[in-house]
């Protein structure tokens, strides 16, 4: 592999382990037109698929080339892949399906050989990063994968209010994060605020939009760019308060 | 002529504000393509956005000024926590927008000096799209007027709050028009209280939106329209959002909501055990987007089906329906839906967290003298469960509703709270701009105007019937013969002589459905229900669209 295929492989490695699994499906698919003979970019390619869940993809790559899964090609992720495609497709016969016999590393794997069946895992979250998007918070959750302990992010965009089960990005355990999760970790994060630094700073944002809108028509001292982008300034103020925070949260 | 320069119309609501404006008014806009295709008018004029090119110089000292009072601020906001400078990200974020909205300050103010600018009308007069123009026309002594849709008359008023902690969002316009008296005393108090807003005026012309309650909406059609079943109760949860204008909005009362969400679901759960009932949560539009829409459904359905209620929808859109096919409204938080809900003949319960802000700050005992909607109980407030449970079964009684009804028919009569369209709406809006600028209404007729107009009934007599009736047989004819721009105009000139003229309505609602304008069909079968609600033609449109 040369160095230019190997960096663009390790840019797609970076945006699937970050939450950004439909840029790295977009990136293989580009990748695998111009290295279609390399393995591991086929491997990558089809493990994205399975993260962005187009398991009809995999399974007409499958139909059309069936030589190209095989543990040799697929490596390490054989038999997660072709497990994943065992439960999506129970239908199906594959013939390679004999490999599920051995005994697996992979705790997920195992699960499923024991029960026949599998149960969504609850992701950890180590940590917590709130971001300021087209004007709403994006939740970035660090999170480790119960059945491989490798760490990925999981984004979550405007609201808290999900149940979300995805695939890791490593072992393609099937693992889940929901409201609930997300709200106890974000309060652990921040717990070191008081309420009482809570209000005032609450306080202080609202007396601060009130000089911002009162002065919004007049030489006060507000700058200029700040009356003009009026609401769509405190997103930045925002954004550069919660950063803050939570820098000091790290440091402290 | 008077010339008004309008900018930040909303796509899906301000479509009959504009178009009426044009009737009135030369309106200059900046190039958009979407309003050029949807409003044909002579009147309307897209001006070409002058190319400003800014001094790098300038906009980056306006950057810096910028960015070095999002630091300062912030140091003094959270003096508790270490600080860092604005991050490369913080400023890209902003960079384009404030560029924007520097260009766009600078286009208008040279369109300014070219053209004789009567007045800016904005909707809504925040956002960087708006802001600038409405700052720079301030400037030049242009009158401002800011078309206010928060349908705020629902909301407490200031001496319901803790002293000194009610918040709003301020305007900046010298002019704001709101809906109703209600939300007039509320924002007028508010200013007073605050000692803001100098020499600025609320104004009640109403508030026209294209997508708000709709009176001629039966819950028959409403539910068939959403897919509801016809014989149960149906309850309408409203949610809100917040958006990332404090730190505290994702700490905090996103979480707050959601919870307020979940208790409100387990409520109905528990109440209506033995009867069978439908949930719709009317999400925020800002959560439109498909796949949040479906992980906010995934996520309900499942706590729903915990609590014990199996149908449940989700909606982001046709609010007038979901109030339509509603029996119970529940608001989660002090929103527009509250009014819109009152005007939909639809009783409520606010459902406020102890924990949330509001909350905080409410003095409970003074609710009901906040807002005439509360003390007449057409709006329940409450802030425990049981509170939640008890509003339910109090409204879902027969009688309670009838009693509701009359309550709330004698608030609107009391207060003179209008039940017009958004096209009354809109000329009530125009003939006051009008008269503000000196213009002589009758001055309008000279116009051309490529919409129907509705002058009023008055005019209506035996000889304009006459002559009514034959222009309906010319467009009849042109109709037939295929020559639908002739016939489009024909039925047109019908209503200009007989405003409410069925068959005319209906072919005008007919023409414009067929070419694709599927809002003006929806003006034009509305005012035909209004007229004739068994009217086949309009029921039929209306329960497909």
């Amino acid at each position: 592999m040369n160095k230019q295929t190997s960096d663009r492989l390790y840019a797609i490695v970076q945006l699937r382990n970050n939450g950004e699994s439909a840029k790295a499906l977009a990136a293989a698919v580009e990748l695998i037109r111009e290295q279609p003979q390399e393995p591991v970019v086929f491997t990558e390619l089809i493990r994205n698929f399975i993260l962005n869940k187009y398991f009809d993809q995999v399974l007409q790559i499958f139909k059309n080339a069936p030589q190209s899964f095989t543990r040799e090609i697929l490596g390490d992720l054989y038999d997660a892949i072709m497990a994943r495609m065992i439960i999506a497709f129970p239908q199906e016969s594959f013939s390679s399906g004999q490999f599920l016999k051995r005994i697996q590393d992979s705790h997920w794997l195992n699960t499923f050989l024991k029960n026949n069946g599998e149960r969504p895992l609850p992701l950890n979250i180590i940590t917590v990063t709130i971001r300021e998007k087209h004007q709403a918070p994006v939740y970035e959750m660090y999170t480790n994968c119960t059945s491989c302990e490798r760490n990925h992010t999981v984004k979550i965009f405007k609201t808290p209010m999900i149940r979300r089960t995805l695939f890791c990005p490593h072992c393609l355990a099937l693992c889940f994060i929901d409201y609930y999760g997300i709200k106890s970790a974000v309060q652990s994060a921040f717990a070191s605020y008081s309420p009482e630094v809570m209000k005032q700073l609450d306080d202080s944002m609202f007396r601060l939009r009130e000089n911002v809108f009162a002065g919004a028509d007049m030489n006060s001292g507000i700058p200029l760019l700040c009356r003009y982008l009026n609401v769509d300034y405190f997103y930045t103020q925002t954004q550069y308060l919660l950063r803050n925070m939570q820098y000091s949260l790290k440091t402290s | 002529m008077k010339t008004i320069f309008v900018a930040g119309f909303f796509r899906d609501r301000d479509v009959t504000l504009l178009r009426t404006l044009c009737e009135y008014f030369r309106v200059l806009m900046f190039p958009d393509e979407y309003w050029c295709q949807t409003v044909q008018s002579a009147n309307l004029i897209f001006v070409e956005k002058p190319q400003i090119t800014l001094s790098d110089k300038d906009f980056t000292y306006e950057m810096y000024t910028y960015l070095a009072f999002v630091e300062e601020t912030g140091k003094r906001i959270l003096p508790q926590a270490a600080h860092h400078p604005v991050h490369k990200d913080e400023m890209l974020a902003m960079y384009e927008t404030a560029r924007t909205s520097v260009e766009l300050a600078e286009a208008f103010k040279q369109i300014a000096t070219q053209e004789k600018i009567d007045m800016v009308i904005v909707s809504c007069d925040l956002t960087p799209e708006r802001t600038p123009i409405v700052i720079e026309a301030k400037k030049l002594g242009i009158p401002t007027l800011d078309i206010e849709h928060g349908y705020s008359g629902a909301f407490l008023r200031h001496h319901t709050f803790i002293k000194g902690t009610q918040r709003i969002v301020p305007f900046i316009s010298d002019f704001v028009n709101l809906d109703n008296i209600l939300e007039q005393q509320l924002w007028q108090e508010y200013y007073a209280q605050t000692q803001r807003g100098g020499t600025m005026q609320f104004i009640v012309n109403g508030t026209p939106s294209d997508v708000s309650y709709d009176l001629s909406l039966t819950k028959e059609r409403a539910r068939l329209q959403l897919g509801l079943q016809q014989d149960a109760l149906t309850i309408c949860i409203a949610g809100t959002w917040h958006d990332m204008n404090n730190p505290l909005s994702p700490l905090r009362d996103l979480f707050e909501d959601v919870e307020a969400m979940l208790l409100v679901l387990r409520t109905i759960g528990e109440e209506f055990s033995n009867r069978k009932v439908q949930v719709v949560v009317k999400i925020h539009p800002a959560h439109a987007t498909p796949d949040i829409a479906a992980e906010i459904t995934e996520f309900l359905m499942a706590e729903a089906k915990n609590y014990g209620i199996h149908f449940l929808k989700i909606m982001s859109t046709n609010l007038n329906a979901v109030l339509s096919a509603s029996d119970i409204l529940i608001s989660t938080a002090f929103s527009s839906v509250l009014w819109e809900g009152f005007m939909a003949l639809l009783p409520a319960v606010l459902y406020i967290s102890p924990n949330s802000w509001s909350g905080r700050n409410i003095q409970q005992d003074k609710v009901q003298q906040g807002n005439l909607l509360y003390e007449k109980d057409c709006i329940r407030f409450t802030t425990q469960a049981k509170e939640v449970a008890e509003a339910l079964r109090f409204f879902s009684r027969e009688e309670n509703i009838r009693h509701f009804k009359s309550t709330a028919e004698n608030i609107r009569r009391e207060l003179h709270i209008n039940e017009h369209t958004a096209v009354e709406k809109s000329r009530n809006i125009c003939n006051w701009v009008a008269n503000y600028l000196g213009l002589d209404i009758r001055e309008k007729s000279a116009f051309k105007s490529t919409y129907a107009s509705f002058p009023e009934p008055l005019l209506k007599g035996p000889e304009t019937v006459h002559i009514a009736t034959a222009k309906l047989r010319d467009a009849d004819e042109a109709m037939a013969k295929g020559n639908i721009s002739q016939a489009f105009a024909l039925y047109q000139d019908v209503l200009s002589t007989e405003p409410q003229n069925e068959d005319a309505l209906c072919a005008l609602g007919h023409i414009s459905h067929v070419a694709g304008l599927v809002n003006e069909a929806n003006i034009f079968y509305s005012t035909v229900l209004k007229i004739n609600p068994s009217n086949q033609k309009a029921l039929e449109f209306l329960s497909r669209h």
